[in-house]
Formats: structure tokens, sequence, C-alpha cells
């Protein structure tokens, strides 16, 4: 896998499936910083807050959406970049269960 | 003062810059068949647009970018495609309207047919873009645009009933031509809140350079400056109903139209309504060419701007000629101007919910308008303004088809 | 920094201020025992022909092969190259000496500066 290179809007939106076959959620952002004098991806946002958190809408802007689909407290997950599986980047997989990554509210 | 002087700017080149082919043809059609009871829509179309156009201003004050740009990096690229397209589309069919619109403005006037004028309108509006300036197009054709304000003094003449006016401004259900009836509420809203003012107005106030300064300025002349010029087409609705309505006029083509000033005002009001409709529809369609070529330009992140020479925003520039070019064969090969303006109100309708929804994402952002950003009562405008677009977008076609002819 | 929100479809500026197209796409490096790094940006219809369908991609490249000034290639630039991201990504490029220009400077060269009052 090293050296492999991937279109990142390629990813946006695939569908995370965890060790035990279990959906964990869409890809929808990805979270970088600086490290050593490159930009590198430390975790990758899953789940329709992903987009929400993306579309930065909050309160009553946020509440319009409901009846367009969004959905309040809808659990989103927080992968590191290490427990991502990219090697088939159209079908992106976690390396451990979901119960074990991060859950934001 | 400066700020003051501004204000009075705004206000008059907004009162100026309302009134286009669209309202006219709506408002007269509307009066003549329905007298004073299609009154609510101008006024629902105006609150919304006076909401959207004071949201893209900020946008802009604060950001220093215009609404495409933003509805590209807020929902990407899959989404922006589908109103980049339906805006496309539109935006020719309005344009080739407004050509039309001042093409028949000319043909009253002179006699001669109104293709044999198109050529000429093309050319003056493209040499309008090509060698003036963003302040021209501002102020000089919105200024002469208050011509227009011919319906009102017209209005004022016929002495219509307060209580019979005021009647028209609640909703009520139709008694007769119920389809019709329909059909215009729709193309009314459809020609008020035409999605191009809020491309047009935010890449505006990016070109005048606004700031954090202008918000309130731009609060006050896009509520009063939109508040009057939706008095002008309720103006061309009271005439209508005064002059068309009680000899049975069913408006089918301008020349009619024309008997709105010309009753009240004589020979004079003829000549007028001639000119108000070349310089309105002008004027529209200046906005509507360099709006298609903001959209692009802004999408696709070339230089843009109408302060720019053509030679330095050279994509830019021509994208509007070419546009221009596009629109004018409608009226070269003979398409009927009012049918095609009523078509393309009632189409406008089918695009608005996806122009208006990132509203609610946009005006919500606080990286693009930080501490500007929608309060409880906007976004409830705007979530509103959205209910009433879709329902609008699902019942234009069938309304079109029931209704259009 | 998030890279679908802040830097995905924002507008590219180059050292001189001088827009010179969009964050159409971004490419991504899988290393082993490392975090995946950011590469380069890519610009170009081919990349949005991609982002709606791939199967649009090779119509689109066919086309530019044709017809267009860019051979139906992709620009890419250098994620080294990119100074700061806010509402705009600016790169420290001269986009005169980059493909981003071609269309406009083509545009300029055959026709626009032939029309009076074009400068």
């Amino acid at each position: 896998m090293a050296g492999k290179r991937v279109h990142l809007e390629g990813l946006l939106g695939r569908k995370v499936i965890d060790l035990d076959g279990n959906n964990v959620g869409r890809i929808e952002e990805f979270r970088c910083e600086e490290r050593d004098g490159e930009t590198v991806i430390t975790h990758f946002l899953l789940g329709r807050q992903g987009l929400i958190e993306r579309l930065s809408i909050p309160g009553l802007a946020y509440s319009a959406l409901l009846p367009f689909g969004a959905r309040k407290g809808q659990v989103t997950h927080k992968i590191p970049w290490d427990k991502m599986d990219l090697s088939d980047p159209k079908h992106p997989k976690l390396q451990g269960r979901k119960e074990e990554v991060e859950e934001i509210e | 003062m400066r700020r003051l002087l501004e204000i009075a700017l705004g206000i008059i080149t907004s009162i100026g810059g309302f009134l286009e082919v669209g309202s006219i043809a709506t408002s007269a059609q509307a009066g003549a068949l329905f007298r004073f009871q299609l009154i609510w829509p101008i006024v629902l179309g105006t609150i919304c647009v006076i909401c959207l156009i004071e949201m893209s201003g900020r946008l802009a004050a604060i950001s220093h970018h215009a609404l495409p740009a933003a509805v590209r990096k807020r929902l990407g690229f899959n989404y922006y495609i589908v109103p980049l397209i339906a805006e496309t589309f539109v935006d020719l069919l309005v344009l080739a309207s407004e050509i039309g619109g001042a093409c028949i403005g000319l043909q009253l006037m002179t006699g001669i047919s109104f293709q044999w004028w198109a050529p000429l309108v093309a050319v003056v509006v493209w040499a309008t873009l090509w060698y003036g300036n963003f302040g021209i197009i501002e102020y000089g054709v919105s200024l002469l645009g208050l011509i227009t304000l011919v319906f009102v003094v017209a209005a004022f003449k016929l002495h219509p009933a307060p209580a019979d006016m005021f009647k028209g401004l609640i909703p009520t259900l139709p008694t007769h031509e119920k389809s019709r009836y329909w059909f215009l509420v729709v193309s009314m809203i459809g020609a008020t809140v035409s999605p191009y003012l809020f491309n047009f107005y935010s890449s505006g106030a990016v070109e005048d350079n606004w700031d954090e300064g202008d918000i309130w300025p731009n609060r006050i002349s896009a509520t009063l400056g939109m508040g009057f010029g939706g008095l002008v087409s309720v103006a061309v609705l009271i005439c209508a109903a005064m002059v068309l309505h009680p000899r049975k006029i069913d408006v089918n083509d301008y020349t009619q139209v024309a008997l709105i000033t010309s009753s009240p005002l004589g020979i004079r009001g003829f000549w007028i309504f001639g000119a108000a409709l070349f310089i309105a529809c002008s004027g529209a369609a200046l906005e509507l060419s360099l709006d298609i070529a903001y959209v692009y330009g802004q999408t696709f992140g070339w230089k843009w701007g109408e302060n720019e020479k053509p030679g330095n925003a050279t994509r830019f520039s021509m994208m509007f000629t070419l546009f221009i070019a596009v629109a004018s064969i409608f009226s070269i090969v003979g398409v009927d101007p009012l049918k095609l303006t009523l078509f393309s109100t009632a189409i406008t309708c089918v695009i608005l919910p996806l122009i208006v929804f990132p509203f609610l994402v946009i005006m919500n952002d606080e990286e693009l308008v930080g501490k500007h950003k929608n309060g409880m009562l906007s976004n409830g405008v705007v979530f509103a303004i959205v209910v009433i677009a879709f329902v609008l977008a699902i019942v234009a076609i069938p309304l079109e088809l029931l209704g259009g002819s | 920094m998030d890279l679908v929100r802040d830097v995905l479809d924002s507008q590219l500026i180059d050292e001189n201020m001088r827009p010179m197209g969009m964050v159409d796409g971004l490419t991504i490096e899988l290393r082993d025992n490392a975090p995946p790094r950011i590469v380069f940006i890519e610009c170009g219809f081919p990349v949005l022909a991609r982002r709606i369908s791939p199967k649009f991609e090779p119509i689109v490249r066919w086309l530019g092969r044709r017809f267009g000034l860019r051979r139906g290639r992709v620009m890419r630039i250098a994620w080294s190259k990119v100074k700061f991201v806010n509402i705009d990504t600016k790169v420290i490029i001269d986009a005169e000496r980059t493909p981003a220009l071609r269309w406009e400077q083509a545009l300029c060269e055959h026709i626009i500066r032939h029309i009076p009052g074009s400068q």
C-alpha cells in the first residue's frame, strides 16, 4: 500500500464497514494537521454528523433541515488514520469494531 | 454623510432596477383578469426578495465572496452542478424575454417589428457591458429605470378605490379561471424572486468592495428599495385592473398593455410606456448577462468583474458575449416575447428551491459570515421561503400546462 | 483543518493574488506506518467530471484532447506550494507560468484583443 495515491474526493461518501461487516457510516470529512513539514490526515469523520459539521449548520437552521432528512443526535464516528484500511479505496474498512472507535454526538 | 448618500442611491437604483418584463407582463395579466385579487403574490414575492437580497449583500460584505462561489465551496461541486445547469437554462430564457421586451418597447415607439430591433438591442446591451463599468450599470441604467414610476403616476390618476386594493393583500380563492389564477400566482412570484438578482447583487457588492460597515446601509436600501420597487409592480397591476379589466381585455400582446398608461396619460403615456419597457428590459438584460458571467467566473475560479477590462478577464467577457448572442436569436426568429416571458417566469419557480436552499447553509457559516450569521428569525424566514419555493416548484409545470396559454 | 470543508472547492489564488481556478480535487498518498499525506491539488474539467461520475472522465478527457488547450490534462499543484488556506487557497506559484490561464491567454490573443476597447 505504501506510496499508493488516492483521489480524496473519491473517498467522500464511501460506506465504511467494520471487522464484523457492520456499517459504521459514510466518510464525510478528513481532519488534518501539520506534522514534520507535511500535511497529514489524522482522522476520518463518518456519518451524517460529519456532513453537518462540514456544512456547519447549527441551531435552528439545523432543525430546519430535519424535514429534509437530517437527524438530530445521530452518532458520528471519528476514526484515527491508523484504524482505517484504504487498501481498496472503493471499500474502506475499519480495522476494529464499531464500538471501539470514538463517537461524537 | 457618505453612507446616507450611498443608502439613498441604493434605494433609488433598487426602485429603478426592480421592474422588468416578467413583472410587467404578469402584473398586467393579473390586473386584467382578476382586478386587485392578485396583489398578494407581489407582496409575498417582494418580502421574500427583500430577505434574500439582504442576505446576499451581507454575505458579500463579510466574506468578500459572492453567492455562487460560496455555494460551491460549502455544498460541493456535485451539488452545485445542478443549479448551475438549471440557472444557465433559465437565465437564457429570461434574458431572451428581456431582449424581446426591449424590442417591443422600440416597436411601440417606431412601428417597426420587434424582430428587426433584436440585433440592435443585443449590440447595445453588449457594448454597454464591454465598454462600461459596474457604476454605469448600477447607477446609470437604474436611474434611467426610474421612468417606470410612470406606472405609479398612472395608478394615482386612475383613482382606484383603496378598500378594494387592500382586499387584494389577503389571499383569496378564485371564482373563475382557477388554473389561470394559480398559474399567475406562480408566475408573479417567479418574476419577483428571480434567482439572478441574488448572484448579481452579491457579485456587485464584491465589485463595490463592501465591508462590515455596509451591513446596515445594505439592510435599509434592500428593504426600502425593493419594497418601493414592489409598489411599482403593484401600480402596473392597479393600472391594468382599472383600464383593462372593465374593457374585458385579456392581455395577449404588449400593445394592449400600453393602454394602461395611454388611457390615463394620453399619447404621452403611450410613448412613455414604450420607453419604460425598453429601459426596464434593457437594464434587466444587462444584469442577466452579467449574472451568467459572474456565475461561471466564480464557479470555475476565473478572473471576473465588470470593472475589469475585457482583456483582463477574457473568459468572463466571452461568457456574456456568447450569452447575449444566443439569447437574441429568440427575438430574431420571432418567438413571441409575451409567451416567452410567461413561460420563463413560471420555469424560474421550478429552480427556485435549488437557489434558496443554500441560504440556510451559507448564512449560518461562521467562516463566511462570522458573527453576522442568521438569527432565529432570519432562519425561520428562509425556511418559510424554502417551503414556498418547493411548493411552487412542484405546481409550476402542471399549472403551466393547465393555465399557461 | 478539515479538507472538504476548508480546501476542496475553494478558490485558488496565485502569489500575485490572481484567481487561477478552483481546488477541484485533492490527492493523498497512503503510507505504511505513517498517516496519509496530501500530495497535490488537482484542477480541471476531467477532475470535475470524475466527481460527478467516473464514467464521464474519459469522455471529458477525449473532448479535451480533441478541442482543449490543455489536451485533456489535469493541472496538479504540489501541496508544498500552498501558502495558506482561509476562505481561498493561496499558492506560491505565478499563474502566468502554469496551464491555468491558457484559455484566458488564447482568447485574448485570438479574439478579445482584436475588439476595440478590450484593453
